[in-house]
């Protein structure tokens, strides 16, 4: 489902932000990808998102060559991951409701199909009471649910979390990952990248562990120091 | 794309165009200007156009032929004219036609040239025609060499006054066309940016929920063309108005040559079909290059 192979990122001026990454998740997979501040977690999000190319390396999500897909299949890359941002990323003049259903809109979806599925997406992460709420009327976890529900209308094959507990309280935090845990258990592959390493331990989750842009730890790779 | 999504993006472009309503007010009313500044030149110089080609028409140059030419040089000079490239008409005058063309000029005042039959001073012609003014010239220099001629009298002074000015007109009105070209699209296309700015958070979330770029695009180019139609069809009304009232005015003040100018003026009911369909193309394709322009350093980012 997610491939890297020996990837490695430079910016311009040197900076080595991956160094010959290296692993695979399986489809249905549930994965911490843990590391602090500038250990290279924000690039491996943008290579898997296309935002960025590798220096070196091959990188295939869904069945998608990273480094040979043309410039208009990537929308449709982007389709198979539903991301979820720390900072939300909801637009503040719309309604819960119309920031899900504007994921739909922009991609071409029927309007009786938008009506169809918005409620029941909001039903899942558990906000069928606060749809037509805006965010600023809503708590921070409110919101990471509306977020989430975002990323999940696509119905895609991975979601990608990205810090998703940074900006909401601690035990809110942990109703976040549960809900990421029962996206999962319904067959989605849940990659969650965080700082938090007592949530990755919570779940006793495969945990893939990043510092200065290398994998220094992976529970799960054959033959590596899995724990 | 699916004729639900199409409609959505089209309501986005033009609720974009209010969201961003002071921009699109400015940028409406600069390309207004523009296209009423476009537009009165090009009303100008099709009506100055056409002043000139009246003026053609009845511009005619008279050779003078020399007296006692006998008929030999005189028909060497018929087939020479005859012969000659811009040459569009000519007819020949003789010494007796001159004479009673004279007295018809002078009406009742006629009879003072009775008697000069036998002793007739005034030379036999030839009335020539020319293409164009641009020829002039050289079908005098031409004509000048002929065998019998004794003078020549042509308008080459104001020929050329008017094939300068038709040429500086034209060369002046390509150039501020041009300049307003470029500023109409400069303007829309910062105005779109302002709209991306102020919608880039959309743009960002679309990018990332795997909307096509067509999608991201669609909307900022319906609200660049919006505002280039609206502008067309403002400065096609406020253009109207001028063109007709001025007109009205020619004709009613009273001075000889302003109300000369108002009778040849050619009626907008001629015209409005042109300038309103100049008006609309050029509104609709500075508006969609324009925002084009601005949206592809987006997309790329």
């Amino acid at each position: 489902m997610i491939e890297f192979r020996n990837v490695t990122k430079e910016y311009p001026g040197g900076v080595l932000a991956l160094d010959e990454v290296d692993f695979t998740i399986d489809k249905g997979e549930f994965v911490f990808i843990l590391g602090h501040s500038g250990a290279g977690k924000s690039t491996l999000l943008k290579l898997m998102l296309k935002e960025e190319d590798p220096t070196d390396g091959v990188i295939t999500i869904a069945d998608y060559n990273l480094n040979k897909i043309r410039r208009r299949k990537i929308p449709y890359l982007r389709r198979e991951l539903g991301v979820v941002f720390q900072d939300f990323r909801l637009i503040p003049t719309m309604t819960a409701y119309e920031n899900v259903a504007f994921a739909m809109r922009v991609t071409n979806v029927a309007a009786r199909e938008i009506r169809r599925r918005v409620p029941y997406i909001l039903k899942i992460v558990g906000l069928e009471d606060k749809s037509m709420a805006y965010p600023e009327q809503l708590s921070g976890g409110e919101q990471q649910r509306v977020a989430l529900a975002r990323a999940l209308v696509h119905n895609p094959k991975i979601i990608l979390a990205d810090e998703p507990t940074g900006n909401i309280d601690p035990k809110l935090s942990i109703e976040i990952v549960e809900l990421l845990k029962e996206i999962n258990r319904l067959g989605t592959t849940v990659v969650i990248v965080t700082h938090d390493i007592g949530l990755a331990n919570r779940f006793k989750a495969r945990t893939i562990i990043l510092k200065d842009g290398r994998v220094v730890r992976d529970t799960k790779a054959k033959g590596g120091s899995a724990t | 794309m699916r004729g639900s999504s199409f409609g959505y993006l089209v309501k986005q472009g033009i609720i974009n165009v209010w969201i961003n309503r002071m921009m699109s007010m400015a940028s409406i009313g600069i390309l207004t200007a523009c296209m009423i500044i476009v537009g009165g030149s090009g009303l100008l110089a099709v009506n100055v156009r056409d002043i000139f080609r009246e003026i053609e028409n009845k511009n005619e140059l008279v050779v003078f032929v020399k007296e006692e030419t006998d008929e030999i040089v005189l028909n060497e000079m018929y087939s020479k004219i005859d012969g000659m490239e811009h040459v569009s008409s000519y007819h020949y005058v003789s010494k007796a036609d001159a004479l009673e063309e004279q007295k018809s000029f002078m009406g009742d005042k006629g009879y003072l040239l009775e008697g000069l039959e036998d002793d007739n001073p005034l030379p036999a012609s030839f009335r020539v025609k020319v293409d164009s003014l641009e020829n002039l010239e050289s079908v005098v220099l031409e004509l000048n060499q002929m065998n019998g001629v004794d003078s020549i009298s042509a308008p080459t002074d104001l020929a050329k006054t008017l094939t300068g000015v038709e040429k500086a007109f034209l060369i002046l009105g390509s150039i501020i066309i041009g300049i307003l070209i470029v500023a109409s699209a400069v303007v829309i296309s910062n105005t779109i940016r302002l709209t991306l700015y102020a919608r880039r958070r959309e743009i960002r979330i679309m990018k990332y929920v795997g909307a096509t770029d067509s999608f991201i695009r669609l909307p900022f180019v319906v609200e660049g063309i919006t505002i280039g139609a609206v502008s067309a069809g403002l400065a096609f009304g406020v253009l109207s108005l001028i063109y007709e009232s001025l007109g009205v005015m020619f004709s009613k003040s009273g001075i000889t040559w302003l109300t000369g100018v108002s009778t040849s003026l050619i009626p907008f009911a001629n015209l409005w079909q042109y300038v309103l369909l100049a008006f609309l193309g050029f509104g609709v394709f500075i508006g969609a290059f324009g925002s084009g322009s601005s949206i592809r350093r987006y997309l790329r980012a």
